[in-house]
């Protein structure tokens, strides 16, 4: 990680409708996906991977939102698959016979689901606004590789005319 | 800013990890209690059903024969008269099906089909299927699936069409392994305390296994397949106390099932003839 610090960031007066949009969309964008790949979570993976790679070379508050929604579809994406997984196993070998882990699990995947809906569409309307919003551990990480300065945009900007070594 | 990151994502780990922990051990929906059920309404609601299966279940061929009912006699009072204490008066019934089978109907109606007393090669093993049957009511298994699968209303409803969908569902119905479990812990005790080796359990088994392999059994003893193994192992590790002592059954068990058999041909022919 680079200790080079940090591009300023806008406020909402800075950023176009056109960006607002953008970065609005990374969010509900994911809510269709999700619903038409529902049996096998998969489908919305890829489709924000595809809005991932069309946006994130737009500017840096778009490529925050679009790589928050992103990270934070993977862990989501995991849980749901899982719980596909598993439940197909107990149907298949165990005969419905499901432990009490199976039934917390359920219950966990389908409060992850909501609490990662409801934080979704907060983002969205700030997004729209906007504003920033992070999410825990997403927002922090979308931050740093939206706004951090990497070395080579440190290196290009270096002033040419250096004051003498004195 | 990485320590920062790095915390997030132990807290947001730790969130999960509790999330799930929590639901795992806290029973989200309130179960309805089945012990609210008393014995006598359970009890009710059995004679119900059993009535409504003698009256409109054209499977249902009891079997009348003396000696197969002097040899029942002998072994539900033996497991009856072991029983601490019991919810229930226990019926026991043979039919007529070749099945190797035994289901319960809440109240204490035990169903024992012939094919099972044909399997067995003693009288123990039939009392440990009965032990373990009786194990069921007496931990309320039979109830508390019902209700979690229809549903309290729809079980004392009291309408009569829907007795037999209740009644399918008792018959049809599969505990899990933990239900299994208790069952076989209540017979291994209730054998002990009647003077019949628990370990017959693991014998019984062992048969059904060889005799079904891997496949689903019908009864209800080995429906949950893939754990037989551990409960063969619960069965021979028994410690029975030291006082016991085992007391065979004073029954000619090839004469019994050989007079079933007799019986049952003449059953069938009588059948045809009036066909």
């Amino acid at each position: 990680m680079s200790d080079l610090g940090y591009h300023p960031m806008p406020q909402p007066d800075d950023i176009p409708i056109r960006e607002r949009e953008d970065a609005m969309g990374a969010y509900l964008m994911m809510f269709a996906a999700l619903a038409a790949g529902l049996p096998l979570p998969i489908i919305n993976l890829v489709a924000s991977l595809i809005y991932y790679f069309v946006n994130k070379n737009k500017s840096r508050f778009v490529k925050f939102h679009v790589v928050q929604s992103l990270y934070s579809q993977f862990p989501t994406t995991l849980l749901n698959a899982g719980l596909v997984f598993w439940t197909i196993r107990i149907f298949a070998l165990q005969h419905w016979e499901y432990t009490d882990y199976y039934k917390g699990y359920v219950a966990m995947v389908i409060v992850a689901n909501l609490i990662y809906f409801v934080f979704s569409i907060v983002a969205s309307v700030k997004a729209r606004k906007g504003q920033f919003y992070y999410f825990l551990f997403f927002g922090k990480l979308a931050y740093h590789v939206a706004y951090a300065i990497k070395e080579e945009e440190a290196e290009g900007n270096e002033p040419l005319n250096q004051p003498p070594s004195l | 800013m990485r320590q920062s990151i790095f915390r997030d994502l132990v807290i947001l780990l730790a969130i999960f990890a509790a999330g799930w922990l929590g639901f795992t051990y806290i029973s989200i929906l309130p179960e309805e209690n089945v012990f609210e059920i008393s014995p006598e309404k359970e009890q009710e609601l059995g004679e119900k059903m059993v009535e409504n299966i003698i009256n409109n279940d054209p499977t249902y061929n009891p079997i009348l024969n003396k000696t197969l009912d002097s040899a029942m006699n002998l072994i539900q009072n033996r497991l009856f008269d072991a029983q601490d204490t019991a919810l229930f008066t226990y019926h026991i019934r043979v039919i007529n099906n070749s099945a190797i089978n035994a289901y319960t109907l809440p109240g204490g109606y035990i169903f024992v089909f012939t094919g099972l007393i044909e399997f067995t090669d003693t009288p123990e093993e039939l009392a440990a299927v009965i032990a373990h049957e009786i194990g069921h009511v007496e931990e309320r298994h039979l109830m508390m699936k019902m209700m979690k699968e229809l549903g309290m209303a729809v079980v004392f409803s009291g309408d009569l069409s829907i007795l037999n969908e209740v009644g399918r569902t008792a018959i049809s119905t599969m505990f899990d392994r933990k239900n299994e479990e208790e069952a076989d812990d209540y017979a291994l005790n209730l054998l002990q305390n009647a003077n019949i080796d628990p370990r017959i359990i693991a014998t019984f088994f062992r048969k059904l296994k060889e005799k079904y392999g891997r496949s689903e059994s019908m009864l209800d003893l080995l429906s949950t397949h893939p754990h037989s193994n551990s409960r063969i192992k619960t069965a021979l590790e028994y410690k029975v106390g030291a006082d016991f002592e085992s007391v065979p059954f004073d029954l000619d068990w090839d004469n019994v099932k050989n007079n079933l058999r007799n019986d049952k041909d003449a059953f069938e022919m009588e059948l045809d003839s009036i066909q």
